[in-house]
């Protein structure tokens, strides 16, 4: 699937780069840079793929969690309302966590809650790179270094409990 | 008694797994916390799931860009202003160019794109309103709608300060909205500063600045800088400025550029 979005990428970025060219034919030589830069940094880039990688590595966390939460749940309804709500508040995590570890005059309720959902919950707004690098942004190596690992820690972590849970189940 | 025991064994591997799954927690935080303030310091995360943007996006849309989905919501709401503006329908088109430069802060073309359609096209539409007979009115619409446009910019700026492209914007709607010249050549001038501008952009703040009354001196020592550097940067419309301001300052004629220079 990768491999089709990519060259379905290239072609268009070729299309759009001769249309352009053919259009900008009168232009100064600078222009012409400029338009053609453009056109590569928004079309396939060296930061599609580390893109692509994140990508593959929380569905790969969403895929452990899943198996986890299945290994004590008892229906199959359970688990994927379970996994839609965990989806969603994986992406506010991180909104939970800052405010649990910022000095906020609440009540120990509200703390004692929100450290639960930092605690128990992945950030997957972390995983979401592609949102800034389908509008030009790049991402240093070490941040994709750094989300990498954090992916892959979460997916081992999460299938090592999902096996010892498993192990303990009754067949 | 050994019914107490059963039970308790039997709760005990779940007590495991949670302290387990905390224990993990605690591990985990410094971590996301690093990547979070990482991510923070290159403008990654800039947009705040709040009320606030529940409020300007819908409950849909807010769904949407909960669930990861942030980019594409931006994109469809992108198309929908585009078909707002086909029909002319300029509150549409603000409400939802606000949705779009809220969901998407870094991507300069919606800034670009939303400050075009208020202040260049909508104004002009105010102006040319036929259901408006008092021409007052139709003046204080179309002064809103450049205040929203240069809105639009200054909030594009603040998001994406390293970027030239919507300094240069802002420049022009000064120079062709308002008229102002000076403030003109100032954003011209912050764009031609930063590591991505393109290469007019020193020269079009030299030009703004040559039409700001009292500042003639100071075009004409950019102009003339500018004119020194070499054949590339003598181009007619420096040259105009240079001898405008050669006359007007009475510059004695050795200092002066040749007639027909070029």
């Amino acid at each position: 699937m990768s491999a089709m979005f990519l060259a379905v990428l290239y072609l268009r970025e070729q299309t759009v780069l001769h249309e352009t060219l053919r259009q900008m034919s009168a232009a100064p030589r600078e222009q012409i840079d400029d338009a053609s830069r453009a056109i590569r940094s928004s079309a396939l880039n060296i930061d599609i793929f580390p893109g692509i990688i994140i990508i593959y590595l929380k569905a790969c966390l969403l895929a452990a969690l899943t198996l986890f939460v299945s290994t004590f749940a008892t229906t199959n309804i359970f688990t994927i309302v379970v996994m839609v709500a965990i989806y969603f508040i994986g992406h506010l995590q991180a909104t939970a966590r800052e405010y649990w570890l910022q000095e906020h005059s609440t009540g120990w309720i509200t703390r004692v809650f929100l450290a639960l959902i930092a605690l128990i919950f992945p950030d997957l707004q972390t995983f979401n790179l592609v949102d800034d690098i389908v509008v030009g942004a790049a991402i240093p190596l070490a941040l994709f270094a750094k989300t990498a690992v954090l992916g892959i820690f979460y997916t081992t972590i999460y299938t090592l409990l999902a096996a010892f849970v498993f192990y303990g189940k009754e067949l | 008694m050994m019914r107490f025991a059963c039970r308790a064994a039997a709760l005990q591997r779940p007590v495991l797994v949670l302290a387990m799954v905390l224990a993990f927690g605690v591990m985990k935080l410094p971590g996301e916390r690093a990547l979070f303030v990482q991510h923070r310091q290159l403008h990654f995360r800039d947009v705040e799931f709040n009320l606030d943007l529940r409020e300007k996006i819908g409950q849909l849309g807010f769904i949407a860009a909960l669930s990861g989905f942030r980019a594409i919501v931006a994109d469809v709401l992108f198309i929908q202003a585009h078909v707002a503006w086909e029909r002319t329908e300029w509150g549409r088109v603000l409400l939802l160019f606000r949705q779009v430069t809220t969901l998407q802060p870094r991507a300069i073309l919606f800034w670009d794109m939303a400050a075009w359609h208020m202040a260049w096209n909508a104004s002009v539409a105010a102006m040319n309103d036929q259901t408006q007979p008092r021409l007052a009115l139709r003046v204080k619409a179309q002064r809103e709608y450049f205040a929203l446009g240069k809105d639009f910019l200054e909030r594009g700026i603040k998001n994406n300060p390293e970027k030239p492209q919507l300094y240069e914007t802002l420049a022009r709607l000064y120079k062709e909205k308002y008229k102002d010249h000076a403030s003109a050549s100032e954003f011209f001038a912050k764009a031609a500063a930063l590591p991505e501008a393109r290469a007019y952009e020193k020269r079009f703040a030299a030009y703004e600045l040559s039409y700001c009354e009292g500042r003639e001196r100071e075009a004409y020592e950019r102009l003339r800088r500018l004119y020194d550097v070499g054949k590339n940067e003598r181009l007619p419309t420096l040259i105009t400025r240079l001898k405008f301001l050669e006359q007007k300052l009475n510059i004695p004629n050795e200092q002066r550029i040749p007639e027909g220079a070029h």
